[in-house]
Order: structure tokens, then sequence, then C-alpha cells
């Protein structure tokens, strides 16, 4: 938000006068768009394996790489499947399958229980890859070995991929060039709006967890509703079209984290719980009566643990549901205002990329799932997923205007340019209640800057130094 | 703005201030006095102003920072006030925030809960009129609305909550009487013979014996879904309005449907079985959902216009046949082995692949299945091809159902030393009287409870004969796990260690 209201400033700094200062403004009126119905389970089922997700992940997204390929290398290589390597031929050939990497400190049920048997409690692990992982390509039948360029540590399974190389001695594929079915802009083009349109994200409130985020949010509710600054911050305050809670808007933490085993002691956290969801109530109330809302699931919140979450149900917040502008949304989020089409996550999957890969950067990471064209790969092989069997809602099929991911440990954003040309806002959404910032985005042109409440760390102050 | 207004509005101020020692923030003061916010920043401002030396405020400061550009809003104390203010580059907001008679900046918290104590005096009503933003997007839903959403979501649950219990539940005989009941009202209707009377009046053993019905209900239940419906309506007309008015059917079977639906809906926990009907009607859903509900559709009315006439043929003789009891029972066995036996096909996609085709075809058919099992009972004399459901689970039920019987059986070895041993063993053995195609030997125990015998025929009903006949003993192995395959894994186990002895 452009801050060229400083002559406004301080008007409030001065005695009530015959100027009028009682100013109401009318925000801005937005066109919004749900797009989330694919994450929206009517018939649950649990009673399937995820074969057919897989297989179908395989299918549809072979069916956005053949193009790619094409593109990439022309028609001359012959795109085969596993089965049609012959032994001894080293002829270069395509091979399209989905990537499984054997890592030795994935986490094992198995292992678990072996290791219970000694009852040695083993410190749980944040990293969990090694130096000896392997990467396998899979297709409809069999798998491979691969060798070569393809690193293990910059790629997850479950990523869908491409692979022009030959077959090495040992049943093993050397690997030259690879592939990944990144999408292309939409084919139905938006049309973003000619003047300024704001809309604010935030995410990992944690109001269950930490008692000194509720200042800072109240005064973000107050500056997003416009009651807080001066008459300048008030009227742009009414350009703001949307305001998004990514995630964790309840608890940012496993409640018992450390203790999964006493399943006794789940029912303590819970009146702490009910509280922060009556505080977040009285909150969305005040924002909900004043713009649209919407507001996600996350990882720790009251909703299924599995992905996509499902909305958290309106009963939970009996006042703000009393408006129309409260929007409970699933998790992933697929929506669209004011002719920008937004993706985004409450930050799983690219938690889950960061603990099994070796990309640190949570920025990359999001870059990289816009690339494999994938919102969640490692679902469901490390991440808790619904058994989809016909349809994968996963697939990033469209390159979308923005693609967010909520709860990561600090604000990031660039822009990613697609093959056509296409320009993507990635953002990460920082945890609100260790930054207290939130991200204000501008629709118009999609830049984006950080409101950040309360005084500036040190840390930013050495910046200065 | 009339003088006498502020004045008086700066009296309340010091008022809250000086002699009711509370710290006023912008916010609550324009709660309070019910003046716009910005207004009440002025006031503040003035006041504090006026009354330097006795109060002190805190203030709001946000715009750019000077170190990195960043966009920062801070609350501040007066004493760090031009410190802080010295940080930033440019100003987009400046205003007094609150004010206390405390010299001592109060701490932020202390802050926010201020703001929030109004609320239960104006109850939250106000803000919309006092702040500086208005939005036409955010409107009151109207009361009918508000219901609305609350309902939305509690039909998906029960079904879902049901797959959980059906596995422990496992073929627990309590259930009997809740399935019973529901049909019997439809059992009274149509079949005179049948002992629906009896079921009623003897209560839980009764309801052994309204195996029939029971089968009915559960038919009924899985065809809640709409196709059940479709199809029933389309087709019912025709074939049973020889025997029956078809008024009277319909209705029964309505009248079948919506309780059974009740019950599932309203006790989970109450009866397992009913939970078990439940996920097996649900199974056939989602799985046909996928499918997409026409194929599941016109799927449906394929097979039940094929199979009906044998099945059909089969059943009678044996219904006729049998004696109530037995016929009771092997029914109800039956009921329970096809409830298990979905189970099973929804827990384990495990073993053999029969199974998975199986499941598939299951799938299809059963949705519609229900209704037409209904029928077919109660049309099981007249053999009209014409639209009588084809309910090729009531010709696999009829086709398929097997009894068993305790049979005790000489067993004579040779044991390690060299003796021959000749021991009494008790076993359990299957036969069926119409079909013969299931001689599998069973050494199932014979308690009501097995469900094995079952298992096969419902399992079978959705195939054709010859598929059936494969189908019934795959699934056996599966579905037999609960109390039966224990007991008869027990048995062989002990016949090992008598051998030896």
């Amino acid at each position: 938000m452009k801050l060229n209201v400083t002559d406004c400033a301080g008007r409030l700094m001065a005695n009530p006068s015959e100027e009028s200062v009682d100013v109401v403004i009318d925000r801005v009126d937005s066109k919004f768009q749900d797009h989330s119905d694919r994450f929206r389970i009517v018939n649950k089922d649990f009673s399937r394996q995820y074969f057919h997700f897989y297989a179908e992940r395989l299918s549809s997204m072979k069916e956005l790489l053949l193009p790619r390929i094409n593109q990439k290398w022309g028609n001359d290589i012959p795109v085969k499947t596993l089965a049609d390597l012959k032994e001894d031929s080293t002829d270069r050939c395509i091979i399209v399958g989905t990537l499984f990497k054997h890592q030795e400190l994935k986490p094992s049920i198995l292992k678990e229980i072996s290791e219970e048997n000694q009852l040695v409690p083993l410190p749980p692990r944040s990293e969990f890859t090694h130096d000896e992982d392997q990467l396998i390509l899979e297709d409809e039948l069999q798998r491979i070995k691969l060798l070569g360029d393809l690193s293990p540590h910059s790629v997850i399974t479950g990523v869908v991929c491409a692979v022009l190389g030959a077959e090495h001695e040992g049943g093993k594929f050397r690997v030259e060039e690879y592939c990944f079915p990144t999408p292309c802009g939409p084919s139905r083009p938006l049309t973003p709006p000619a003047e300024d349109r704001y809309i604010v994200l935030v995410s990992g409130l944690d109001l269950a967890g930490s008692a000194d985020v509720l200042f800072p949010f109240e005064l973000l509710v107050d500056w997003v509703s416009g009651w807080l600054g001066d008459v300048g911050e008030q009227k742009n305050q009414a350009l703001v079209s949307r305001i998004l809670f990514a995630g964790n808007s309840i608890r940012c933490k496993s409640a018992n984290r450390g203790a999964a085993l006493q399943h006794v002691s789940e029912g303590l956290d819970q009146s702490n719980t009910l509280d922060a969801v009556k505080t977040l109530d009285d909150f969305l109330e005040q924002l909900s009566s004043n713009i649209p809302v919407d507001i996600m699931p996350g990882e720790f919140d009251p909703s299924n643990c599995t992905l996509p979450q499902q909305p958290l149900h309106c009963c939970m917040f009996p006042k703000a549901a009393a408006f129309k502008s409260l929007h409970s949304s699933p998790n992933p989020y697929d929506f669209e205002v004011d002719g920008r089409r937004i993706i985004g996550t409450a930050g799983q999957p690219v938690d889950d990329i960061a603990a099994f890969t070796r990309i640190s950067d949570r920025l990359e990471i999001l870059q990289r799932t816009l690339e494999w064209g994938h919102l969640a790969p490692s679902s469901p092989d490390t991440l808790r997923c619904y058994p989809f069997s016909d349809t994968d809602p996963f697939i990033i099929k469209e390159l979308p205007d923005v693609y967010f991911v909520g709860n990561q440990p600090s604000y990031q954003s660039k822009i990613f340019r697609g093959d056509d040309g296409k320009e993507v806002r990635l953002i990460c959404i920082p945890k609100f209640y260790l930054t207290k910032t939130c991200v204000v985005l501008n629709l118009r042109n999609l830049e984006c800057h950080t409101m950040t409440f309360g005084e500036p760390t040190s840390e930013d102050m050495e910046v200065e130094k | 703005m009339a003088e006498n207004s502020e004045e008086m509005y700066l009296q309340n101020i010091e008022e809250f201030v000086l002699d009711e020692d509370k710290i006023v923030t912008y916010k609550w003061l324009s709660k309070s006095l019910n003046i716009h916010v910005n207004k009440s920043k002025q006031l503040l401002y003035t006041f504090c102003k006026n009354k330097k030396d006795s109060v002190s405020a805190t203030f709001l400061i946000a715009g750019k920072l000077r170190c990195n550009g960043e966009c920062h809003m801070v609350v501040v104390g007066q004493d760090k006030y031009e410190e802080t203010k010295s940080l930033f580059e440019s100003f987009s907001s400046e205003h007094v925030y609150s004010v206390q008679k405390a010299l001592q900046p109060p701490a932020l918290s202390t802050l926010y809960s201020v703001d929030t104590q109004p609320v239960d005096e104006k109850d939250g009503g106000c803000f919309d009129s006092l702040g500086a933003i208005r939005c036409k997007e955010s409107v009151r839903r109207a009361a009918e609305e508000l219901a609305l959403l609350r309902i939305t979501v509690p039909p998906p649950q029960p079904t879902k909550a049901a797959p959980k219990q059906l596995k422990p539940s496992g073929a627990s005989p309590s259930k009997e009487p809740k399935k019973a009941s529901p049909l019997k009202s439809k059992t009274e209707d149509k079949k005179g013979n049948e002992p629906a009377a009896k079921d009623k009046a003897k209560g839980g053993l009764a309801a052994m014996f309204a195996a029939q019905t029971s089968k009915a209900s559960k038919s009924s239940a899985s065809s809640s879904s709409t196709t059940a419906k479709n199809n029933t309506a389309s087709k019912k007309p025709g074939g049973i309005s020889n025997f029956f008015s078809k008024v009277s059917k319909e209705e029964a079977l309505q009248k079948n449907e919506k309780i059974v639906i009740k019950e599932a809906s309203s006790d989970k926990s109450n009866s397992k079985e009913t939970a078990k009907g439940e996920k097996a009607s649900e199974e056939p859903r989602e799985s046909s959902d996928g499918v997409s509900a026409k194929k599941a559709n016109t799927a449906a009315v394929k097979l039940e216009t094929k199979p009906s006439p044998d099945i059909k043929s089969k059943q009678q003789p044996k219904a006729t046949t049998q004696n109530k009891k037995r016929r009771s029972k092997a029914q109800e066995k039956k009921d329970d082995g096809k409830k298990r036996k979905r189970i099973m096909q929804i827990s384990d996609s495990s073993d053999d692949e029969i199974f998975d085709e199986e499941e598939k075809v299951s799938s299809r058919e059963q949705s519609p299945v229900p209704v037409l099992q209904a029928k077919a009972l109660e049309s099981d004399e007249e053999n009209d091809e014409d639209v009588i459901p084809p309910t090729p689970e009531a010709g696999s039920s009829t086709g398929r159902i097997r009894r068993k019987r305790k049979v005790i059986k000489d067993n004579t070895f040779m044991d390690g030393d060299g003796y021959v041993v000749t021991q009494k063993v008790t076993e359990y053995e299957s036969y069926s009287e119409s079909d013969n195609e299931n001689q599998e030997p069973k050494k199932m125990k014979d308690s009501p409870a097995s469900a094995v015998v079952s298992k096969e025929s419902s399992a079978s009903s959705s195939k054709s004969k010859d598929e059936k006949s494969k189908a019934p003993g795959s699934k056996k192995a599966s579905p037999v796990n609960h109390k039966s395959p224990a007991k008869n894994k027990q048995q062989s186990l002990m016949n090992f260690f008598k051998k030896k002895d």
C-alpha cells in the first residue's frame, strides 16, 4: 500500500475543529468466486487405498506433460513405458512416471514398532534426508532406479516427471534431462482490476497458544476495518476487498507434541481451544461486519487432519457467521477475486517438502511445487491425504495469478514467470504470532508488502547499520 | 460541531480518566460515547494536551521504517514517542491511542482488555456505525439461512461414522431386533406366511425368524440412494401388480426406507447392525458415485432385468421347502454375512482378485438391489420377468443359501507311534437344497452369529451364476474372520494336536 498520504497523517493530532473528520467510506466492491469445490469432500470413504490416487495423478499429469515434452525435446525421441525398455539397447528414450524417493530415514510404522520394543524413545526427527537416498521412477507397471542429474534431494516422492535418457547397465536408467509438468497460463485470461485493490493475507494467529498475539491482532483487525489510523489510512483500507486467514488461526503447534501416546492428555487443552475459538469469533465478527473474510483451516486447527481440510463449520463462529461476508473455505483454497485467480495452502505441503528434501528456502519450495504442477506432491506418501480415486484435485493445471502458502517462518515473495510469460506472485505468509506481520497484496499489479504490528525488532534495526 | 458537545465529551473523558481511573482508548471512547472513531481520537488529543501534567498518553504511529522500508504500526507510550518516531521515514498515521492516569504507559495486553470491555455494554452491535469504513457486502444472514447453514453438514456424518464401527462390531445378534422391526410392516403387508407377527411378540429371538424381512430392510436401506428409488418407481408397477396392488407395495417400501434411514441416523452407537447396514448401503453409493450415478443406474437396471428369472425360480423352491425356523436362520445368516462381507471388502482391498472383481460388480449393482430384493421377496411366486427387479441378490441368496449342520464324524488316522486312532470330531457341514453349486465343505460353527453362510450369498448376489460359484469361496475366506473363522481355526488346531497324541 502506498504511503503517499503523509499530508493527512497528523490531522487527528489536533483539536476537534469545524473540518469534519467523521468520514465514512464505502469499501470497494469486489467480485468474488470460489473455485474450491473440488476440495470439498461430499462422500467420505476412507476404505480405498492410494493406488488409484497415484494412478490418476500419473495419467492426468502425463497428458499435461506430453505437449511439454514435444516442446522441449521435439518429436524425435520416443516416449516409452518401462515395459518397452529392452535390455542391451542404449537408445535414448523418454519415460514418464512418478518419482519415488527411497529414503533411509523416512518414518516407517514398522520401524517404530520394532524400536518400541527396545523401549528407547528416539528423538523426533525433523530432517529425513540422507546421503544414500535414491530416486526411483515408477510408471503404470514397473519401476526403475534413476542415475544422473536429477538429485534426490531436490525432488520428492509423488512428483510426476518425464526423464530423457537411456537404460544403463544393471537395470538403471541414466537421466540426461528431465521435464516437469509445469502448467501454462490460464486458457481464459482474467482481467485484473484497473485500480488499486488489495487483499490482506494472514496466517498462524495461534490464539490458543500465544497470549501476546491478541493486541497486535486487534490492531490488525481495527486497521483493516477502518478504526485505526488517519483519514488517509482509512481511505486506503477501504480499498482492501478481502482478508484471508490462511490457517492455524486457533493453534500453531500441536497441543501435545511429544506426548502422542498419551491419549488421555488430549482433553486438557480443550478449554484453551474453546476460549481461542470464542476470541476468534469476536474478532471475526468485527471483521465480517466490515469486510469479506475467508478463513481456512490449518494443520493444527480443529478440522480434519487429512488434506484437503474441510472448512471450519460456521457453528464454531456463531457471531461472525451471522454475516454473509464470513466465508469458511477449505484448505487448499482456490478462488478468484477481482479478476485474479488465487490458490494456496495453509502450509503443510511446503513444510513437508522442507523436511524431506534439502531445499531449505520456503519460497523456492513453493516455486518447485508450481513447477511440478502439484499443490501437495508428497501426499499421500508423507502427507496425510484423502484417498481420492478418480481425480487428483491438487494438480495445478493452469498457472494462477497468486500462489500463496501460509504459516511460514518469515515473509518471502517473488514473481515466478511461466514459459509463456505468465507471471505468478508467490507469497510465503509468515506466522503472525511470531512476526506480527501480515501481507498486503495489490491485485492490480500483484505487488505486495508487509505490515507489522509492533516495534521493529533489533534485527530490523541492524539492517540499518 | 457544537462547542457544547465537545465540552461535554471532554468532561466525560475527565471523569473516566481522573475519577474512575480508567484507561481510555479511542475505541472504547468511541463506543461508549457513540461517536465516530476519528473524533474520539481528536478528543483524546485535546484532553491530554489540556491535562498534560496529570495524565499520560499512548500513541499509535504507522508508517515506513527508515531502516528497511517496511511498514510498521506501533503503539508506544509518550515517553518513547519521540524516540520511536525517529525510526520512521514517513508516516501514514499518527494519533492518540489511549489516555490514562498512570504515568507509566500500560502494557499492551491491558489495552487489549480495555477494548474488549465495552462489548458487553453495547453488545458489539455498533461496529458498523462508528468506524470509517462501511461494507455493503457485510449483510447479516436471515435467521432461516443461518439455520440452514447449521444443518448442511449432518447428513454425511452418520454414514461416515458407520464405517468405523463396522469392523469391531462384527455380527452381533443384538442387531437383529432393530432391523426386524422396520421390516415387519413390510412383511406383514406382503407375506402372510412370514412369521412377522411372531417376531413382534417374541422380540429379539423372534427377530431371527424375520430374516427375510431383515434382508429386505437391509436392501431397502441400501436402496435409500435415489437410484434405487427410481428403479423401483419405474419398474415396480408391472411385476408386482399381479400379486399385490402396486400401491400397497410402494407404500410399504417407502415406509421401510424411511424407517431404516431414521434408525441409521438416529442411533449410531445403538445398533451395530444399523451401522453395518448403513455402511453397506454407503459403499455401493460411493463406489458408484465415482462412476456417476447415471452409470450405476443403468447398470443396475440391466443387471436386474437379466438375472431375475433364474433367481426367482431358485428362491422360491427353497423358501417354500424349508421350514420357517431354518429359513429364517439361514437368511439371517445371510444377512449378517452380507454385511460382514461388505465390510471386509471395504476394509481390506487385499487378497484375491476375485474379490476385487466382485467388489466392482457388486458396487455397481448393489444400490438398486435392495428395492428389488424386497420386491423379489414378495413376488417370488410370480416369475414375470417384466418389471420386477432382477434382484441379483435374491438370485444369489436363494441359490446360494447354505445351511450348516453339525455332523459328528469319525476320524481315523495313524499317529506318530503307529497306533491307529479313531476320534469323533464335530464338524460343520454346509449343504444347500436348491443349489448344489456350493459344495464347499464348511467347517464353521453353526452358532447363529456365524455369518459365513450369509456372506457367500450376499457376495454372489451381484454376480452371474458362474461367478457366484467362485466368488463365494473366496469371499468366505475373508468375511469369515469374525467369530466363526477363529473357531474354525482353533478346532482344526485342536485336531492337529489331538492327532499327535
